[in-house]
């Protein structure tokens, strides 16, 4: 592909300057005439029977407007909310009915006129509990004797013969035959590790308002990554027809997977409809950690068979996934056998139930767990079989686009081969992957008077996917960047949009935006033809003008072009796309860290974060850097501090952020980012999805520099000071207490 | 949050006069920071919250060589980690108040306020959990989730001291003047923190209608040398998982006297005795230095997942002490 005159640069974000001013405006932001504030009674037990539920007292409280239990829900409303992927075909009740099942969840919502009512209304509910056994553990979860988070719940047989409990769904896959790769095999190794359940922690806490009006139409306001989502999840939580919901995407402070809805927006809207009165509901932190989408856990046993020479002959996994009274997480399983070419690959997932929130998905959902296993083994046969790990990596490495030449960069940046470490510092290289989701999207263009475009679409903007669409349509008319300007509409005006999730967003209404331009092109190459008196081919698009290509002087800029179709028969020019959703391409990451551990408390700190994405193109360099070092920042913070905590009881005791650790600018070190082009066949221009990839490989990074460093390979994450400390002190390998 | 009365009145005299005779009716607010942390999450709520920040004599701040260092209560952390004397004379301190949280946190936080902070122990500072320190009948952390817990000093409760501003005070032999209805006192800042086996409901002596009105800081005779070391998760914006100040005054060459006083490891800052004498009358070696850590754990008892603060507490104490002798 030529060069470009727009992509590839580094133009500012569409809201870069709202957002350092202040001016953005967030879903707490708003206020509407009449609105009630609605505040959650929660559970202070992960597993009771909810015996009686008294409002009286609460009802006192000036100011009080209503109180909902699931029982007026249910005699009322009959409103419930089908979690997805439920092997058990649970359906959870909005609000908990007979019992509850996690330490914080819903069991009465309060609405007042101001949210120091909600509060304190919402203390004054009686709620007569009987505790139950609670299990937050898969690994206890499983066995005979656990307590059961589904009262119906069967137990499952597993390969070996055992019987698992508390199973929700399970997933069995196999390619080849991994007991014959095995018995070929030379060495096989067979490891267990464990990730904690962590919380995507972006800035804003989830937050919706919702109206209904007059005709009983109703409007959300709320923070997410997808308003077509939210308008489909409400029409369907709540039994109203989808034409009669208007949702309206407000600016959103990150998301990462938690927020495609269901956690405030539906309770936004009941209050809406029992009131008739606008209502908002907006969390705190504490809520968000107790309460909302976190990642799934994840205990895994992975078993890799290689020959001598470090060729990959099978490798298999029984994984159990933390779901907590959620599911969805087992299709990321297979995750460790993409890149390589393995020819007996087999996996038994399960997920199971514990007495934890639901999950959600966390940026390249499941990938992070099931890599940091994968290549944190791939990293400690390397050190048994006396190979370098990049070795054994290029030995075993599929030959698709782009994988061994973006591997490839990172071994030259740090001049891997020659890599120096001093005293307790240690090396660690891991590859992660993703293929980003395609999603049907529509798109319109126009040109205006000034010869300036004007983008509609319904894209919600987390990443930078706005600027992303903006320089796609600036390159494609060929105009500044600047021309460009996104409107970005709700639910009632705009084009259908994906959800911004799976890296969808820059690909898919990226597509669908270029497709929309070439059509606003054809039109205004046809009506600069005729006013030209040229033919179509003889045309050039370049520098906001059409001129004949030997003839310069005869041209039509792109005002002239526009005010000429406001006056021809034609009309406005307006530019449509439609994307389907064409195939996507795998793209990898590659990661490589520094690390010094401090032998005497256990304290790790990274040293160097090099990191190299196959971006396909790249649209705006900043933003690609920016993904790929987000991305690898969680992952670290995910390798190093981050672990919701669950007591003896199944209590969360560390739902605020002293607690619940996320790095700050001195736990991070100069990022360096390498970012290569291996275009995908169907990306716009080439461009692959890149939110993803760059969470997936940090976490098994930083733990093989660590056992790199000290010998002691990381089994269990985070591996915290305490944990590292331990192990060093007692020269056990880091793992499960 | 509950509704509480507030008053801002203008001297010591109306502030005690407004307090009453129990934590629930009335609390002293100064930067805020932890206060109103403990009342937005529900732990407590007082019937009346009495402002200090009118009081003009509280934000004293003077140092001379006779009388050495005053701060008033209201002196922020901010204005500690960053006046020349202090940190020309009182490293340690200067260090201690620069490692608090953030910047944001320490222009906020007062020095009254950090002495007498409130526990971060995770079950103390749940509302939906009514521990032994919050009036109920257990320590959950006792056989729970104790992995931040004390090692020395525990029991029944076992609470951390979160400052980081009390170690360094005490290192320095500070004392305070408190002020109640009653009249005036004043004592050792290490007789200041109480031990949950001898109060259960403040880690200090402080009665509910008593305010904390001056810190005094002798000045360091000459060839004193400190420093504070905090070891924590994060690299700021992190309490201590251990922290030590350690104080020490050399004389050709030996140390002549010494303070060590650790964070992070008990209900109280600790001052270790143990961990002093062994210094006293020798030459600072990093050997000697390492013996000092080993004496300040000796009598350690770590609960179930704590037992890592041990080595930790040996290498903040070895660490301390070099720095404060100018080694590292
Ligand atoms: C996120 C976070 C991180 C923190 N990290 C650290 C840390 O790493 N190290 C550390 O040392 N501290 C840390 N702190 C605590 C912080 O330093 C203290 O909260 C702060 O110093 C308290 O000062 P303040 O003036 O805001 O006190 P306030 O919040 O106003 O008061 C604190 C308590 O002391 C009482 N009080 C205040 N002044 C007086 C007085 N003169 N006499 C009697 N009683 C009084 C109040 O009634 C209240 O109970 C952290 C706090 C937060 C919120």
């Amino acid at each position: 592909m030529g060069s470009f005159k727009v992509l590839g640069s580094r133009v500012p974000r569409t809201d870069a300057y709202d957002k350092v001013t202040g001016r953005a405006l967030y879903t707490a932001d708003l206020v509407l005439p009449g609105m009630i504030y609605g505040a959650f009674v929660r559970s202070p037990y992960a597993h009771a029977r909810i015996k009686k539920i008294d409002v009286s007292e609460a009802m006192k409280v000036p100011g009080v407007v209503t109180i909902i239990t699931q029982e007026n829900l249910s005699r009322d409303y009959a409103l419930v909310i089908e979690e997805e992927v439920h092997a058990a075909q649970q359906v959870r009740g909005l609000l908990a009915g007979e019992k509850v099942r996690y330490h914080g969840e819903k069991v009465a919502l309060v609405g007042a006129e101001t949210l120091e009512a909600a509060k304190e209304a919402a203390a004054l509910v009686k709620v007569d509990y009987e505790p139950l056994p609670a299990v937050t553990d898969p690994r206890e979860a499983v066995k005979e004797g656990a307590p059961l988070v589904w009262d119906d719940s069967q137990p499952v047989t597993a390969p070996d013969g055992s019987l698992l409990y508390n199973v929700v769904a399970e997933d069995h896959r196999s390619e080849g035959d991994v007991d014959q790769g095995f018995a070929e095999s030379d060495l096989v190794y067979e490891n267990e590790y464990y990730v904690h359940r962590v919380h995507q922690t972006y800035i804003e806490p989830q937050a919706a308002v919702a109206a209904v009006d007059e005709r009983g139409r109703v409007t959300v306001w709320s923070s997410t990554q997808g308003h077509f989502v939210v308008r489909s999840n409400v029409a369907r939580s709540l039994g109203i027809p989808l034409s009669r919901i208007r949702s309206i995407g407000m600016t959103v402070g990150g998301g990462f997977g938690a927020k495609f809805g269901g956690v405030v927006d539906l309770y936004a809207v009941l209050l809406a409809l029992f009131t008739k009165r606008p209502a908002k509901i907006v969390y705190t932190r504490e809520e968000d950690l107790l309460d909302a989408r976190p990642a799934p856990g994840l205990y895994i046993r992975i078993k890799t068979g290689v020959k001598k020479d470090g060729t990959i002959l099978a490798r298999s996994a029984f994984a159990l996934w933390n779901v907590g009274v959620g599911g969805g997480a087992l299709w990321a399983t297979g995750a460790f056998t993409r890149l390589y070419n393995i020819p007996h690959t087999k996996w038994d997932a399960y997920e199971i139930a514990t007495n934890t929130p639901p999950m959600g998905a966390y940026r390249a959902p499941g990938y992070p767990q099931v890599l940091f296993a994968g290549e944190t083994q791939l990293n400690q046969i390397a050190a048994d079989l006396g190979m370098d790990p990049v070795e054994l990596r290029r030995k075993n490495l599929k030959a698709e686009p782009g994988f061994f030449e973006t591997l490839e960069k990172v071994v030259e940046k740090v001049g891997w081969f020659q890599r120096e470490k001093g005293e307790w510092e240690g090396w660690g290289i891991a590859l992660g992957h993703w293929r980003n989701a395609s999603s049907p999207a529509g798109c319109i263009v126009s040109l205006d008077e000034d010869g300036t475009a004007k983008v509609y679409t319904g894209l919600m903007d987390l990443t930078g996917t706005e600027t992303a669409v903006a320089e796609i349509v600036a390159e494609t008319l060929q105009i500044p960047y600047e021309d460009v300007t996104i409107v970005r509409g709700d639910t009632d005006s705009a084009p259908f949009s994906p959800p911004s999730g799976g890296s969808t967003v820059t690909f898919s209404v990226g597509n669908a935006a270029w497709r929309a331009a070439q059509d606003l092109r054809q039109q205004m190459i046809q009506l600069a033809a005729g006013q030209l008196n040229a033919l179509p081919d003889e045309l050039v698009v370049a520098d906001r003008k059409i001129a004949v290509k030997n003839d310069p002087e005869r041209s039509l800029s792109f005002a002239e072009i526009a005010q000429t179709a406001l006056r021809s028969p034609s009309g406005p020019l307006i530019g449509k796309g439609s994307f389907g959703g064409d195939p996507s391409d795998t793209n990898i990451f590659v990661q490589a860290v520094k690390v010094k551990v401090d032998p005497e408390t256990g304290k790790t700190r990274l040293l160097r974060c090099v990191q190299a994405l196959d971006v396909g193109r790249v649209i705006n360099r900043t933003q690609c850097e920016g993904q790929a070092e987000g991305g690898a920042l969680q992952s670290a913070s995910w390798a190093l501090m981050e672990e919701m905590q669950y007591d003896e009881q199944g209590r969360m005791i560390n739902p605020n952020l002293a607690d619940y650790r996320i790095p700050t600018a001195f736990d991070v070190p100069d990022m360096e980012t390498i970012l290569t082009e291996f275009p995908s066949r169907h990306g716009p221009y080439g461009a692959k999805g890149i939110g993803e990839p760059p969470i997936t490989a940090a976490l098994a990074a930083v733990a093989s520099a660590i056992g790199d460093a000290t010998g002691y390979w990381a089994l269990e994450a985070p591996v915290t000071p305490e944990r590292l400390a331990l192990a060093l002190a007692t020269r056990q390998p880091v793992r499960a207490r | 949050m509950r509704s509480f009365e507030y008053a801002k009145p203008s001297s010591v005299k109306s502030v005690l006069s407004l307090l009453g005779r129990s934590f629930e009716q009335a609390k002293v607010l100064a930067g805020g920071v932890d206060l109103l942390g403990e009342m937005k999450e529900g732990i407590i709520s007082p019937k009346r919250v009495v402002n200090l920040k009118g009081v003009k004599d509280l934000y004293r701040l003077d140092f001379s060589e006779k009388d050495g260092l005053t701060l008033g209560a209201l002196v922020t952390l901010t204005q500690i980690e960053s006046h020349p004397t202090i940190i020309a004379r009182y490293r340690a301190l200067a260090e201690g108040a620069h490692s608090v949280a953030t910047p944001q946190i320490r222009n906020m936080s007062t020095i009254g306020g950090n002495l007498c902070q409130r526990p971060r122990c995770w079950y103390y500072r749940h509302h939906d959990i009514n521990c032994l320190k919050k009036g109920g009948r257990l320590c959950f952390a006792y056989n729970g989730e104790n992995k931040y817990h004390a090692i020395l000093g525990g029991g029944p409760c076992y609470i951390v001291h979160p400052s980081d501003c009390a170690p360094p005070l005490i290192a320095f032999d500070s004392s305070v003047t408190l002020a109640s209805p009653r009249g005036e006192r004043s004592l050792s800042l290490e007789d200041f923190f109480v031990l949950p086996s001898q109060r259960m409901d403040h880690e200090t002596v402080l009665e509910p209608d008593e305010i904390v009105t001056f810190i005094k800081v002798p000045a360091p005779p000459k060839g004193t040398g400190s420093a504070y070391v905090k070891i924590r998760e994060k690299q700021s914006f992190d309490f201590a998982l251990v922290g030590c100040a350690a104080v020490v005054r050399m004389e050709g060459g030996v140390c002549r006297q010494a303070r060590i006083v650790l964070a992070g490891v008990a209900p109280i800052p600790w001052r270790s005795r143990e961990a002093e004498e062994v210094l006293e009358g020798k030459a600072i070696t990093e050997e000697i230095a390492e013996k000092a850590g080993q004496a300040a754990v000796a009598k350690a008892e770590p609960l179930a997942q704590n037992a890592y603060k041990i080595p930790m507490t040996v290498a903040a104490v070895k660490r301390a002490i070099l720095r404060a002798a100018g080694q590292t």
